[in-house]
């Protein structure tokens, strides 16, 4: 057995399961922790794949910096199963699961069924990070700079959506 | 491992991410239900790129990540203030605008 498939054999059960709880649990909290171990299992997986520098991405900035995020607004709102009876809209019955199935069967057959272009022989380059510099400030370097405004913008806007409103008689019934 | 082995789990992790969009009530739910789609789309561009030696997959998976960080900032905004507004985050109490 390789490493890529001992890291894919531990870490790809471990993702699905979390992932699961993830969308099943009925606390936010716990369905947050849930998430963090899957972007964990995630970042594993990324080292089995030759994308070391991914890897520490997505635990710095996703399991660290958004989930810190998450976990912080969850419990700022203190909300709690209390506030959420009901897991999914009572309407839907088994929708939920009839849709993952039925999403999941659908690709999984396109997956299996097609045929993918043939694998390149040569490995990844070596130098991971340089290449990724390369090609971030080289071929995406409007991408990259598109990114810097998107975020200014959010944090612009994230600061206007959920400031007190002072102006709260501008609307009425409220 | 095969190629087809890492794209199988992502679309697992992508149902399910999806199954939860469309089905809990709860609008934090429903965020994290977006950002295991999101992860699970991250996995299957940087198991194309391993696949076919280019680099690139793993650059856009890093932009969907600065994606992920905005979107999970204004989400988590709209949130706040839903919370503020309805006294629940449930997103079916904010349907004001529904015909």
């Amino acid at each position: 057995m390789t490493p890529e498939q001992a890291i894919f054999a531990i870490a790809g059960p471990i993702c699905l399961v979390a992932g699961f709880s993830a969308v099943r649990q009925r606390e936010p909290l716990s369905a947050a922790l849930s998430l963090t171990v899957t972007l964990v299992s995630l970042a594993v997986l990324f080292l089995g794949l030759d994308a070391p520098f991914l890897a520490f991405v997505q635990i710095a900035v996703y399991a660290g910096a958004i989930m810190v995020l998450l976990i912080f607004v969850i419990m700022l709102l203190g909300v709690s199963h209390v506030d959420m009876p009901t897991l999914q809209r009572p309407s839907l019955g088994l929708a939920g699961p009839l849709i993952a199935l039925a999403l999941f069967a659908v690709l999984a057959a396109a997956i299996l069924r097609g045929s993918l272009p043939a694998a390149s022989a040569d490995p990844l380059p070596e130098d991971h990070v340089n290449a990724i510099a390369d090609l971030l400030f080289g071929r995406y370097t409007f991408a990259f700079e598109a990114a810097s405004v998107l975020l200014l913008a959010a944090l612009v806007a994230a600061v206007v959506v959920a400031r007190k409103r002072s102006t709260a008689r501008e609307w009425p019934g409220r | 491992m095969p190629t087809e082995a890492y794209l199988l789990l992502g679309a697992g992790l992508f149902a399910l991410g999806a199954a939860g969009v469309v089905t809990r009530t709860s609008a934090l739910s429903v965020l994290i239900a977006v950002e295991l789609m999101l992860n699970a789309v991250n996995l299957t561009f940087v198991a194309a790129a391993r696949r076919y030696a280019q680099v690139d997959g793993g650059v856009i998976a890093f932009f969907v990540i600065a994606v992920a960080a905005a979107e999970v900032a204004v989400g988590l905004g709209i949130i706040i203030d839903l919370a503020r507004r309805k006294t629940s985050v449930d997103v079916d109490d904010a349907a004001d605008l529904r015909g």
